[in-house]
């Protein structure tokens, strides 16, 4: 008999399986604080800023928890414009999503019952997400300067509780959910459904698969109202310093809680040494040598063989090692003992 | 009254780098078959005279922590096998070559004594040393015998050629240290090209 032996059909077992965790760094799932930095933001902030957990010019292992942008479909709160010198980030910004989500011949994005000029978007850094943002994982909260008691603070999560499935409406992506206001404590609680919201129209979309939230800036400055002349500024060609202003909101708020979502692939082998099998072994620590080299099993063991399994090879046929599972501890086996050792491959 | 034990012992797999091979190419991981080590175990700790009797002589080797897996393995040190290999022992010839020089060939004839005829697994450490005769890319084999030939390398180095008997799980290992070519700038180190062997690689006078 071979050293090999062959696992039969029935025990090999797939499965697949969700698996969620907290996805801002170091694994956790919501964060507080809110930091961007300077050399990014001077170089590229009129774009989008990166958002921290820890500040970069502190922390060295602070790394990039996602982006924020803000984009206008004709470029306004940014300088420059058609035939004139500037590069209007907000119109590169807004047409960049536009295409990535909208389908084509689509030029603003739709919230409700109010076509938007201008959105905000939240891109999560793609590592920290992995596969997808888990839906109705998420609460974002922002607020004006007033957050305290009596002041303004929106709590805002996706549909996916009562909207199965997402929109029906034609995206690149799907599903797209709506976000809406509510709250994740005590279960995923919506205050106002997207249906009911008026004509300022919905928060904004989500779209999980790609880790981005499309903000409608229009609804969130209908509850952001403790600042003079709106927090948004839209001139044209001026920059607006919005990405600044909508990191405000989220130090204000203090509270961005999220989850990831991957689908791990399980193989189970289900490895069984019989009672008459595995007794012996070729580990040279069991024999003793003579000097005329003749091999005997250590005393002990002679008369009552045991032996340890440490680690199990799984083989392809051509009998190259494919994958090693390692015990924790070693397994005895002897000839009145069994063993049935589940081995897991994820992929 | 107590409940029974019906529980089994679940332990996570991790791909060896040929796994992770298969993978990338896009290839089905195809395994068919396992094996059981005792690797770690050393039965000399087994006590016979432990005062708290029978149930306790192998409580050294029973609670000892083990070592995590590593991909970067090929083969196992010793297998768990049906019958005793006492008295029997594997004869590959030279354990030790060195000085070798480029496109040396060197034939590999294993013999199970007091066991036996059977097939042998061959599994090359690092192809940049030293290749199958026949099947270059391949870092793993299995034949009665194998003629291998030695690469040129930019410096001297050493590879192994483990030999696995197929029934009696005895294991060899064969060390060859092959010199540095003065015309060659392929470093020992390097990334290793390899091949996946098609099944029923067994056969006689191969390499």
């Amino acid at each position: 008999m071979s050293v090999f032996r062959i696992i039969q059909e029935d025990d090999v077992i797939n499965d697949k399986s969700i698996v969620t965790s907290g996805l801002f760094q170091d694994g956790v799932s919501s964060i507080t604080n809110f930091f961007t930095s300077s050399v990014q933001s001077g170089s590229t902030g009129d774009y989008s800023l990166d958002v921290f957990r820890y500040s970069p010019a502190t922390n060295a292992s602070a790394s990039v928890q996602f982006g924020v942008a803000y984009g206008h479909y004709a470029g306004s709160g940014s300088k420059g414009g058609v035939g004139v010198v500037g590069e209007r980030p907000s119109k590169a910004v807004h047409s960049q999503f536009n295409q990535l989500i909208n389908p084509a011949q689509t030029t603003r994005f739709v919230f409700g019952s109010h076509t938007a000029e201008d959105i905000f978007v939240i891109a999560m850094n793609r590592a920290r997400i992995r596969e997808q943002m888990e839906p109705g994982g998420w609460e974002l909260h922002l607020s004006g300067s007033n957050a305290g008691p009596g002041g303004t603070k929106i709590k805002l999560i996706d549909d996916s509780a009562t909207n199965k499935g997402g929109n029906d409406a034609r995206r690149n992506f799907s599903p797209e959910y709506n976000i809406v206001s509510g709250t994740l404590v005590g279960g995923r609680n919506v205050a106002t459904q997207a249906t009911d919201e008026g004509a300022a129209g919905t928060y904004g979309k989500f779209y999980p698969s790609i880790g981005v939230l499309v903000l409608n800036v229009h609804r969130l400055e209908q509850d952001l109202t403790d600042k003079s002349g709106g927090h948004f500024k839209s001139g044209s060609n001026a920059d607006g310093g919005n990405n600044d202003a909508f990191v405000e909101l989220l130090q204000n708020a203090s509270y961005f809680s999220a989850k990831r979502q991957e689908e791990i692939t399980s193989t189970h082998y289900f490895v069984r040494a019989k009672a008459g099998d595995f007794n012996a072994t070729t580990n040279e620590s069991y024999y003793t040598e003579s000097v005329a080299g003749v091999k005997r099993i250590v005393p002990g063991l002679l008369n009552d063989p045991k032996t340890y399994i440490t680690t199990v090879g799984m083989y392809n046929d051509s009998n190259e090692l494919i994958a090693i599972a390692k015990l924790s501890k070693p397994i005895i086996k002897s000839k009145s003992r069994e063993a049935l050792i589940k081995v897991k491959l994820d992929f | 009254m107590g409940f029974l034990d019906n529980s089994t012992t679940t332990v996570d797999a991790i791909l060896t780098l040929k796994g992770r091979e298969l993978l990338s190419e896009g290839k089905g991981l195809g395994i068919v078959k396992f094996a059981l080590s005792d690797e770690e175990i050393d039965y000399t700790l087994y006590d016979v005279t432990h005062p708290n009797g029978t149930d306790s002589y192998g409580s050294v080797i029973e609670n000892m922590n083990l070592l995590e897996a590593s991909p970067n393995r090929e083969t196992f040190n010793s297998f768990l096998v049906k019958n005793s290999v006492a008295g029997k022992t594997l004869n590959v010839g030279q354990l030790s070559l060195s000085a070798l020089v480029s496109e040396d060939p060197i034939s590999i004839k294993p013999n199970t004594k007091n066991g036996q005829v059977e097939d042998y697994v061959f599994t090359i450490s690092n192809t940049n040393i030293i290749r199958f005769e026949k099947t270059p890319l391949a870092k793993t084999k299995t034949a009665r015998e194998v003629n291998l030939i030695t690469q040129a390398i930019s410096q001297s180095a050493t590879a192994t050629v483990r030999v696995v008997g197929v029934t009696s799980g005895l294991t060899a290992i064969i060390s060859v240290q092959v010199n540095a070519d003065a015309g060659s700038d392929t470093p020992p180190d390097g990334p290793q090209e390899t091949l996946t062997v098609s099944p029923g690689g067994s056969g006689y006078g191969g390499g």
